[in-house]
């Protein structure tokens, strides 16, 4: 199982949503991704996004601005 | 009220408001076109001089100030900018360019049709076919890159310029054009416009409502959250259309539109590969400047820069039909944006991916 990092911090949308989509289609099963992202919109993005591909959204947290979030890809 | 509860009320409301501006005043089927008011506010200031499409439109300052009061409750303000600023004042160019060759906005796309004119049904499917191309390059890693905090007072130009646009709308100095014929002498009455702007803003803020934005996320995740919004406005504003007996289907003798069917197409394509581009279509654009964002300020400023180059030159249609230099504008702006999209694709990738990194 592989953990990637992705800084998505002063991305626009849709910018943070589509390094998302495009680091979990190069991920096994299994593999994590975590997110930073400072678009305030991401926070529903991910929910939805996570919701149509059947990832799991494992946390996700707000901190000065910056929302973190850790999906599991299934 | 949950986000999908709320963007399908936005939604609805923006479809009941543009009915009700048209019975109030404005122009036919242009209840709350955002291309045609900044066409007619560029007009107001005399960068360009058709004189029957001036007048500082109330509705847009608004929309700018509820979204400006909204995102300061909500905490959502934030000076940012610096992320391809050129890049995004040329696409806001040219994208105005497709949309006065269409005669509207993605907004007016859904007022046309919701009074049953058909041509906006060809310019639909030419947005849907912009959008779809924005997509292949965004999947490819096309990225504007990233902002970076600004000043707050950066931040806080564009909804001051918006006030200083309200204020010349009061005093009616001499420098500023108004038009006496023509869609822009058809005008709701102030009040009402600068009331629907703000509601429209404040909840366009709240719900991120934008048309670019819900094809997108329709065509990459089949979300309809956005897309949403954007039925619920075609329903409302049908059924207004529908009691106000203003519901006409057809192709010909539409209200300020033309039934070129290639260049209704075309325009909207390049409208939507330059707006997918941005990030999202220029109500988007409006709400994101008012959110401190320089970047969408400075697209705005591009969108007005077309408005005034596009009438300078002829080249924005009109009931008559697309002039030569409209159709030649649509062909080089989609090469011109279609260019941005490849060279900023290849260029995110000559970086190397470096927005990413291995934690194990």
């Amino acid at each position: 199982m592989a953990e990637y990092l992705i800084n998505a911090r002063g991305l626009q949308c849709p910018g943070p949503i589509v390094q998302l989509f495009n680091q979990s289609k190069q991920c096994a099963e299994g593999d994590v991704i975590k997110i930073e992202v400072t678009d305030p919109g991401f926070k529903r993005d991910v929910q939805a996004w996570c919701k149509k591909t059947g990832n799991e959204l494992i946390d996700i947290t707000e901190k000065d601005g910056v929302i973190i979030a850790t999906i599991k890809k299934n | 009220m949950n986000k999908k509860h709320l963007i399908i009320f936005t939604g609805g409301i923006v479809g009941i408001l543009g009915v009700l501006l048209v019975a109030a005043g404005n122009p036919a089927n242009m209840g709350y076109c955002i291309a045609c008011f900044l066409r007619d506010i560029t007009g107001a200031l005399g960068l360009h001089r058709t004189e029957t499409v001036q007048y500082l439109r109330p509705e847009i300052m608004g929309l700018v100030l509820g979204a400006f009061i909204a995102a300061l409750a909500s905490g959502e303000f934030r000076a940012v900018g610096g992320s391809n600023t050129l890049t995004r004042f040329t696409l806001g160019f040219f994208g105005m360019l497709g949309m006065l060759v269409f005669l509207g906005c993605p907004l007016r796309v859904i007022f046309r049709l919701s009074a049953g004119d058909l041509n906006a049904l060809v310019g639909l499917l030419g947005l849907i076919a912009g959008v779809f191309l924005g997509t292949q390059f965004l999947s490819r890693g096309y990225s504007l890159g990233r902002t970076i905090p600004q000043s707050q007072t950066n931040g806080y130009i564009f909804p001051l310029f918006m006030l200083v646009l309200l204020a010349l709308l009061l005093a009616k100095p001499a420098f500023i054009f108004f038009s006496t014929k023509g869609p822009g002498s058809q005008r709701a009455a102030l009040g009402l416009a600068l009331a629907a702007g703000l509601v429209v803003g404040i909840l366009a803020q709240r719900s991120r409502l934008c048309m670019i934005g819900g094809i997108r996320d329709f065509i990459f995740f089949r979300d309809t959250y956005l897309l949403s919004g954007f039925l619920a406005m075609l329903a409302a504003a049908t059924l207004g259309n529908l009691v106000m007996g203003k519901f006409n289907p057809g192709f010909a003798n539409q209200p300020i539109a033309h039934s070129e069917t290639l260049w209704n197409f075309l325009s909207l394509t390049l409208a939507g590969l330059a707006f997918v581009l941005l990030g999202g279509c220029p109500l988007r654009q409006l709400i994101s400047a008012a959110e401190g964002n320089g970047d969408s300020a400075i697209t705005v400023l591009g969108i007005i820069a077309g408005a005034a180059f596009s009438h300078n030159f002829s080249l924005a249609a009109s009931p008559a039909g697309v002039p030569m230099g409209g159709k030649v504008a649509v062909i080089l702006g989609l090469l011109v944006v279609a260019l941005i999209g490849t060279l900023h694709t290849a260029q995110t990738k000559n970086r190397g991916g470096a927005l990413n990194g291995t934690l194990s």
